[in-house]
């Protein structure tokens, strides 16, 4: 019985110790601001590395490059600070705020300590059931993913080796067979995402 | 001192001014400066040349800062500005901003504008369709505004002129509603555009789908060469200014044909305060203007004025140009003047899809957008419960889609390998709108602009004529759709306010009683005949033709007549 207590004390202090020893490292980086200069958004630079985690859970390094790899997560920074409307940015900022809490109350962990198959398998939950999550954090996730989503088709990769994109088509044929078109070909030659 | 004072005139004298540089000045300077006269052209924004100033132009999608969208605080300080479709990041630098040339809305109106050498014909939709003789008639016959002094023979070599040289795509289609021009091939309609025609013969024969007519050069002639101008390269990035200069505009074709010429000087960054008016002579003498910068005032003379400051502001020039002689505006006898505006309704959208001709697509891009139905309503007499009626913009397309479901890898693969989406349909009204005397702009009493001008103040409104051709629009276009086999068919209404159209006319109206009208039938004013006006401002009545093309041959029209009258020395006095 108090065996059992104890391993349960240790276990608690294991666990706060879990919870308090990322939270005493990142003091700094808390301290710290995020390495784009940000002129509405109060970002630190750990909120940033935790953004840029949930952006590579999106668009991950495989064969070809991830989002770290594009510079994704800066172009969310940017497209958050400069394009979104002031009362979603303190939405997102709730959100990402909230975020290492819910991933550690669902994995056990933090977002950044646990595995890639973790990240994803914790995003697809926030995805596939918002209503566990707190809503700032559905919000964070889902203006993150469409952020990322759309920095990802409109990076010069994509559109040079992806989806190419064409600034001079010099043609048009209204009466295209679509047995013409191959889209496994980045230069299939339809019209782009934007 | 008496002779310098004496050069510093004789510099300051032309044999023509011309007030602005867009769409219907440039003209104005192109045909003076080809009958070989000194020309000045004054401009209130800063000079944008062709291939020189369009920053934008070759950046790839990517190279954009924020990926082509607004950023949010230029948004905010610009909401009229926002509401206009090319108020993008690659073009918004050539859009008045809302603070820095405030006006007055006593009715809501959107004001859209371009201040800069080229004015809005940088950005314009290069839709170009000739008015008829049914146009014209429109007032008389159907008892509304005043009745219009010209009519479509008078217009016809004219339009001739200007489409040779400004390059317009479209078929020789025969429709009476839609006199055919001076055309390269046009821009072909693609399976869906063709496949609503074809429906559309069989079940409305006195409707038609035609290829939209535009100012793109599809195979362009000796004369766009001479230019420096080649074929359209289907960018469809027009906005930006065209390194190719295959769409018209003042900036890649008719201001360095003027300037070409040695007879132009071009003054940008100087805003005309008034028109100068001799009581003596009995005829305006020339100008005064404002530099935006230096804020210094200087006066330019010549014995003929062209007024082309874009349909609102040459009213708010005029309103502003009085004297003894002229109380209450220039050449303002009798009242009208800044009454009888009107717009074009484009506030109603149908919207559908298509599920047959799924073994087809399309391949590069369109930059005529699509296909044109001209005006089927009350064309060759009156038929509805409303006046007038109605043209339409008509185009098919077929994105790409892709399920965006997925995480990591999946998602990665989703976002790399689209599938075609459905073919999308939609249907644009672009409605005649009334003028009436209860549609007016007028100068604000008090307050003024930071270069002196009083602020122009815009009353303008839809009426229940608009509200029922709307409906029609929505009701036959929904009937239409339906029998052409479309599904998910979805009106639209905007609800956007006048102005978004940016077709705002009239004001300065042409007509053959001077005591009802501003103008004669040679564009100029009935009491100040060596100024003429050239642009949208001399519209008596709206009909639905996109109307750049017709304040071309106006200015094309107006100069022969100037240039001939002054050879005639009748220029000199009323």
């Amino acid at each position: 019985m108090i065996n059992r207590r104890l391993a349960v004390r240790h276990l608690t202090i294991l666990a706060g110790a879990a919870v308090l020893l990322p939270g005493c490292l990142s003091q700094t980086q808390e301290e710290q601001k995020a390495s784009y200069p940000l002129r509405h958004v109060a970002m630190s630079a750990g909120q940033e590395k935790l953004l840029a985690e949930v952006c590579e859970t999106l668009i991950p390094k495989t064969t070809t490059p991830g989002a770290k790899d594009l510079s994704l997560p800066l172009y969310v920074l940017k497209m958050l600070d400069d394009c979104t409307p002031a009362k979603d940015q303190k939405t997102f900022m709730a959100g990402l705020g909230q975020f290492d809490a819910a991933a550690k109350k669902q994995l056990g962990q933090s977002f950044e300590a646990s595995t890639a198959a973790q990240r994803a398998a914790l995003l697809q939950r926030i995805d596939q059931q918002p209503k566990a999550f707190p809503e700032e954090v559905v919000a964070f996730y889902r203006a993150a993913r469409q952020l990322a989503i759309d920095g990802y088709t409109g990076s010069k990769y994509f559109m040079t080796k992806q989806v190419v994109y064409e600034l001079i088509p010099g043609r048009y044929d209204g009466y295209f067979p679509v047995s013409k078109v191959d889209l496994a070909n980045p230069h299939h030659g339809q019209p782009q995402y934007r | 001192m008496a002779n310098l004072n004496i050069d510093s005139i004789k510099a300051r004298t032309f044999d023509a001014i011309v007030i602005g540089s867009g769409m219907s000045g440039g003209w104005a300077a192109k045909e003076l400066t080809d009958k070989g006269l000194k020309t000045l052209v004054v401009e209130r924004g800063r000079d944008v040349k062709h291939n020189i100033d369009y920053p934008t132009t070759n950046l790839n999608p990517w190279e954009f800062p924020h990926g082509g969208k607004v950023p949010q605080d230029i948004k905010e300080a610009n909401p009229i500005a926002s509401r206009c479709y090319v108020f993008k990041e690659d073009a918004m630098h050539f859009v008045v901003k809302d603070a820095e040339h405030p006006y007055v809305q006593e009715k809501p109106f959107d004001w859209i504008r371009g201040y800069q050498v080229g004015g809005k014909s940088l950005l314009w939709a290069r839709q170009t369709q000739r008015w008829s003789k049914y146009d014209f008639e429109g007032p008389a016959r159907d008892g509304f505004a005043v009745p219009w002094p010209i009519g479509y023979d008078d217009m016809a070599p004219w339009y001739s002129h200007v489409e040779k040289f400004a390059g317009i795509s479209g078929n020789r289609d025969g429709l009476p509603a839609l006199p055919d021009g001076e055309f390269m091939p046009g821009f072909p309609l693609n399976a869906v555009e063709d496949h609503f025609r074809k429906q559309l013969q069989k079940t409305h024969p006195d409707r038609h789908v035609i290829s939209a007519r535009c100012a793109h050069l599809s195979k362009p002639q000796p004369i766009h060469y001479e230019q420096g101008r080649v074929q359209c390269q289907n960018r469809t990035l027009c906005q930006r200014g065209c390194p190719f200069g295959g769409y018209f505009s003042s900036n890649s074709s008719t201001i360095p044909w003027a300037l070409k010429s040695g007879h132009l000087t071009l003054t940008p960054n100087q805003v005309v305060q008034s028109i100068l008016y001799d009581e003596q002579k009995g005829r305006a003498t020339g100008i005064r203007v404002i530099d935006t910068h230096t804020k210094t005032t200087t006066e330019y003379y010549a014995p003929v004025l062209f007024v082309n400051a874009g349909a609102l502001n040459t009213n708010l020039l005029l309103l502003n140009s009085t004297s003894g002689r002229f109380p209450n505006g220039l050449g303002n006898d009798s009242g009208v003047l800044g009454k009888y505006v009107a717009f074009h309704n484009y506030s109603a959208r149908v919207f559908a899809e298509y599920e047959g001709l799924k073994d087809m697509t399309t391949d590069g891009r369109n930059p005529a957008g699509g296909g044109y139905l001209p005006r089927f309503r009350n064309v060759f007499k009156q038929e509805t419960d409303f006046l007038r009626g109605y043209a339409t913009s008509f185009g098919a397309s077929r994105g790409l889609v892709q399920p965006t479901d997925g995480f990591g890898a999946d998602l990665k693969q989703q976002l790399e390998h689209p599938a075609l989406g459905p073919w999308r349909v939609s249907a644009g009204m672009m409605g005649e709108t009334i003028p009436k005397a209860t549609n007016y702009v007028r100068l604000d009493p008090t307050r003024k602009d930071e270069w002196g001008m009083p602020l122009l103040s815009i009353s303008m409104a839809y009426d229940d004529n608009d509200v029922k051709m709307k409906q029609d629009f929505f009701e036959q276009f929904t009937d239409m759709f339906t029998q052409a086999g479309f599904t998910n068919i979805r009106p639209q209404d905007s609800h956007q306010a006048p102005g978004l159209d940016i077709h705002e006319m009239g004001g300065v109206r042409m007509g053959l009683d001077p005591k009802t009208s501003m103008l004669n039938k040679w564009h100029q004013l009935h009491a100040c005949p060596n100024v003429y006006v050239t642009d949208g401002a001399a519209m008596t009545s709206t009909s639905t033709q996109n109307p750049s093309l017709t304040y071309m041959a106006f200015a094309a029209r107006a100069v022969d007549h100037a240039v001939s009258e002054l050879k005639k020395q009748n220029l000199k006095t009323t």
